[in-house]
């Protein structure tokens, strides 16, 4: 099957006859590569499923303005950073006063039904959640994404030299954590 | 400096078949947002209107804070020397007959207590014939 580029995939959107084939393709391309981006983020599977399809509705509002300056696909994944930021908010604000978003999220890492890796696996992500909510998406893009900086700092809308500094801090962190475990 | 690449593995579960279904369920919810902006609620398109009127309201009270604040002040001080004057002049002036005469006859003060207990306001625009004649009845 015929893949279609970024550009062309705009033009079909802003043509009428075209536009619902469009995103359709759209969504098949970016869904899976943007769903696991929200997950690592929100760490629920209801939660990031929430995300993504609010991630592709504002992307269907705004498509008709979007301007061929950037990758279709860095404005989705920062439409999707910014939906997955306002979902870890709403779960703070969800959660009883005695419970904080990290304890939250960390029994998420305990319940096997949506996390079933080893005991490393699950301290290394417990020590994730001990670094600022920001940094810990540029760990992960870095990390798990292996993006490059320059395609973070789109994305993110920060130098490159704050995010190789953000995420030599996180290392730090980390490789501490894992030491003291 | 680099961490080991043994935590990369994707440990996190997804529901079976979920990314096979995802496109239509994402399309239904577009779907579904897009009827809602064709056929949006009652309530939400009556919301600018509404506000739009807390807002003609707001802004007729204050008005009427600042209008009922000079009001008092001109009130207290309204004389039968100021109502002759305004008559004369050919100024509107909103009282009726009983007080005009009183107040020209009596020079008194009146206060806006005495305007507002009034049934009936006439707007007087005389001239000065017609003056001389309302003089000649009280004072003749």
């Amino acid at each position: 099957m015929q893949r279609y580029t970024d550009t062309e995939l705009v033009e079909m959107f802003n043509d009428q006859n075209k536009s619902e084939l469009a995103f359709r393709l759209i969504v098949d391309y970016y869904s899976e590569r943007l769903y696991w981006h929200i997950r690592k983020i929100v760490l629920g599977h209801d939660e990031a499923d929430d995300v993504l399809q609010n991630t592709f509705i504002k992307a269907w509002k705004g498509l008709s303005n979007f301007r061929n300056d950037a990758k279709l696909f860095t404005w989705l994944y920062r439409i999707a950073t910014n939906e997955s930021i306002t979902e870890l908010n709403k779960i703070k604000k969800r959660q009883q006063v005695s419970l904080d978003q990290d304890t939250v999220l960390m029994n998420v890492l305990e319940d096997s039904s949506y996390f079933d890796g080893d005991e490393a696996q699950r301290i290394f992500q417990k020590a994730l959640l001990t670094l600022p909510e920001k940094q810990r998406i540029v760990f992960n893009m870095k990390y798990f994404d292996e993006m490059k900086y320059s395609e973070i700092s789109e994305i993110l809308n920060t130098s490159v030299g704050a995010l190789k500094a953000s995420y030599h801090h996180a290392v730090k962190k980390i490789e501490l954590v894992l030491k003291e475990n | 400096m680099s961490l080991s690449n043994k935590y990369k593995k994707n440990s996190f579960k997804v529901p079976e078949g979920y990314f096979e279904n995802v496109t239509d369920r994402i399309q239904k919810s577009i779907a579904e947002e897009r009827e809602s902006v064709k056929n949006p609620k009652f309530i939400v398109m009556i919301r600018p209107y509404i506000a739009i009127a807390a807002g003609m309201m707001f802004i007729a009270f204050m008005f009427g804070q600042v209008f009922s604040y000079f009001e008092k002040d001109i009130g207290d001080k309204l004389t039968s020397d100021i109502i002759y004057e305004s008559i004369v002049q050919d100024d509107l002036l909103i009282v009726s007959d009983d007080f005009l005469m009183n107040a020209l006859a009596e020079n008194v003060e009146v206060t806006n207590e005495d305007i507002q207990n009034f049934d009936e306001v006439d707007n007087y625009e005389s001239n000065e014939s017609e003056v001389d004649e309302m003089y000649q009845d009280i004072l003749y």
